[in-house]
């Protein structure tokens, strides 16, 4: 069975995207050591809010992404998406990460229309979907090249579309840019802002940087490490499209810098070693 | 790893990358060719030694009285039936093994040992022991040469499987793919450099193995053991045209797995090329 839509309208009309973590507590073991990451971390996301996460390395905030999407159900607290207790992976949450993760042995196509591989869908709905997922992101007449003849960005641009496609309630992104140069993050990041306006998705998006956190969201939560936790949630007031360069930008941006700066020496040592083992 | 039975040219399509080097196949040629004019000037020379060489005119006249008695023919037959028999048995059975040892780690506590004490015997010390289990008809022979073929194929299978990236795998589930799913498109994808890699040494073990047995059971057809029939005979121009066609169908063998190999691969030579 297909279903047509109309183009930029979520197929599941009327969705919400209520996130809703409580008092989430997660430890990893290292050789048998216990090692906390995530203490305590309660934080309420409202549907189509844009939410980013800004911290040092190793202070959790991945983790947390990974608890959201459902990869790791070993933790403490709940986490809910409209009211539903997240237990495992779910097409109602799509992640981008850092690395592009597209698999290098199939075609940009392929990549993304193997998010489609769960649903009841014909063939030509399908190629119909993905054609459209990628005109999104501006890579039609890229379908098919394969991962290792695209640049940074344009890898990056498939992850997001493969991750869109089916118009997850909350749109998960560990530091999705973070890899890129300069200026082809500038504009990724312009082109996520329209994205989102077409999408109305939730949004989370962890990253270091915190003039993207700025530009992007609206509330930035301060993470700290050690064990990870929230040191603070600071809301956004700038309209769209926001200018990086005014005062008030540039003052609130100083603001979240100097929390972030008070991070504790000790904590983030311990957490730093971590974050190596992590990412292997 | 691969056999001189393997040597020249066919040396190159057991490159990693399966790229068959891009020489002109003339210059292959020069030295198989100054090695045949040595030989004839030899031959016509050593009269003495006239059983160890045999001129280019004899060997000529062999080749076409073998052919056209059909013996040849069907020795090389028999020889590619029984590759052909050894990897498809052998290489089915090694990707199987191999797949399940590296997705069960009770598969692999329990097979792991045992693959790792019979892979340290070289094949051919599997010989007396068969012959005495099943006689020296074909069925030793065949069960020699998948085990050739089988062993590689375990080893690359099991690697390749190993080797996932985590991170793959991740994604595979975040887009809430089944294990079925999971296995098709994401692990035995990501594997199947590694067990093409396998496939071929399989290949070369598998025609190594082949001609060793025949060779050493003597009985029956087969190149290998129309080379032991006439060695026994004295029949040095027999023998030289049963170590030429190893050769040749080796190289041609190499060659047509490259061919056929490659574009399963595409992904990854344009990986490598930048």
């Amino acid at each position: 069975m297909s279903r047509t839509r109309p183009e930029f309208e979520p197929i599941t009309a009327g969705r919400s995207g209520a996130l809703a973590i409580r008092a989430v507590g997660k430890t990893h073991h290292i050789d048998g050591q216990p090692l906390e990451v995530l203490r305590d971390v309660s934080l309420d996301i409202g549907p189509g809010e844009f939410v980013s996460i800004v911290g040092a390395s190793g202070c959790g905030k991945s983790t947390l992404l990974r608890l959201i999407v459902g990869l790791d159900n070993d933790y403490q607290g709940e986490i809910r998406l409209d009211d539903r207790r997240i237990l495992s992976t779910s097409l109602d949450r799509g992640i981008v990460f850092q690395d592009h993760r597209l698999f290098p042995w199939m075609t940009v196509e392929e990549n993304v229309a193997v998010a489609l591989d769960r649903r009841p869908l014909g063939r030509e709905a399908k190629k119909k979907l993905v054609a459209e997922s990628l005109a999104l992101v501006n890579l039609s007449g890229f379908e098919g090249a394969y991962p290792h003849q695209l640049s940074g960005g344009m890898a990056q641009r498939a992850a997001i579309a493969r991750a869109l496609i089916n118009e997850p309630k909350v749109l998960l992104l560990d530091e999705p840019f973070g890899a890129l140069d300069a200026l082809t993050r500038l504009k990724l990041q312009t082109e996520l802002q329209a994205l989102r306006r077409r999408n109305q998705g939730t949004m989370l998006m962890v990253t270091h940087d915190v003039e993207e956190a700025l530009y992007l969201a609206d509330r930035v939560v301060i993470m700290q490490g050690g064990p990870g936790r929230i040191a603070r949630i600071v809301p956004v007031p700038f309209p769209h499209p926001r200018d990086r360069g005014s005062a008030a930008f540039a003052r609130l941006k100083d603001e979240i810098l100097a929390e972030l700066m008070r991070e504790p020496e000790l904590g983030s040592a311990q957490v730093t070693i971590l974050s190596q083992d992590r990412r292997r | 790893m691969i056999s001189p039975v393997l040597g020249g040219p066919a040396m190159a399509g057991s490159h990693p990358t399966f790229k068959m080097p891009r020489l002109s196949f003339l210059k292959g040629l020069v030295l198989p060719l100054l090695i045949l004019v040595a030989w004839d000037l030899l031959a016509r020379r050593g009269g003495g030694y006239g059983f160890a060489f045999v001129s280019l005119e004899g060997l000529g006249k062999a080749l076409v009285d073998t052919i056209a008695s059909g013996e040849l023919p069907r020795h090389v037959a028999t020889s590619l039936l029984r590759v052909a028999i050894g990897l498809s048995v052998g290489g089915t059975a090694g990707v199987l093994i191999g797949a399940a040892m590296a997705l069960s780690p009770i598969v692999d506590k329990v097979l792991g040992p045992v693959y790792h004490a019979i892979r340290q015997v070289p094949t051919l010390g599997w010989i007396p022991l068969l012959g005495l289990w099943f006689g020296y008809g074909e069925l030793p022979k065949d069960l020699i040469v998948i085990k050739a073929a089988m062993f590689p194929l375990v080893l690359n299978t099991y690697e390749g499987l190993k080797g996932v990236k985590a991170a793959h795998v991740d994604v595979g589930k975040v887009l809430t793919l089944n294990p079925l799913q999971l296995f098709f498109k994401v692990r035995l994808p990501s594997a199947l450099p590694m067990i093409l890699t396998g496939l071929q040494q399989a290949l070369a073990f598998a025609w190594i193995a082949c001609i060793g047995v025949e060779i050493l059971f003597g009985s029956g057809s087969g190149i290998g053991a129309m080379i032991e029939t006439g060695q026994v005979e004295g029949r040095m121009d027999v023998v030289l045209i049963g170590v030429i066609f190893v050769g040749l169908i080796a190289f041609a063998l190499t060659r047509l797995f490259t061919r056929l190999a490659a574009p399963g691969l595409r992904w990854r030579d344009l990986k490598e090329s930048r």
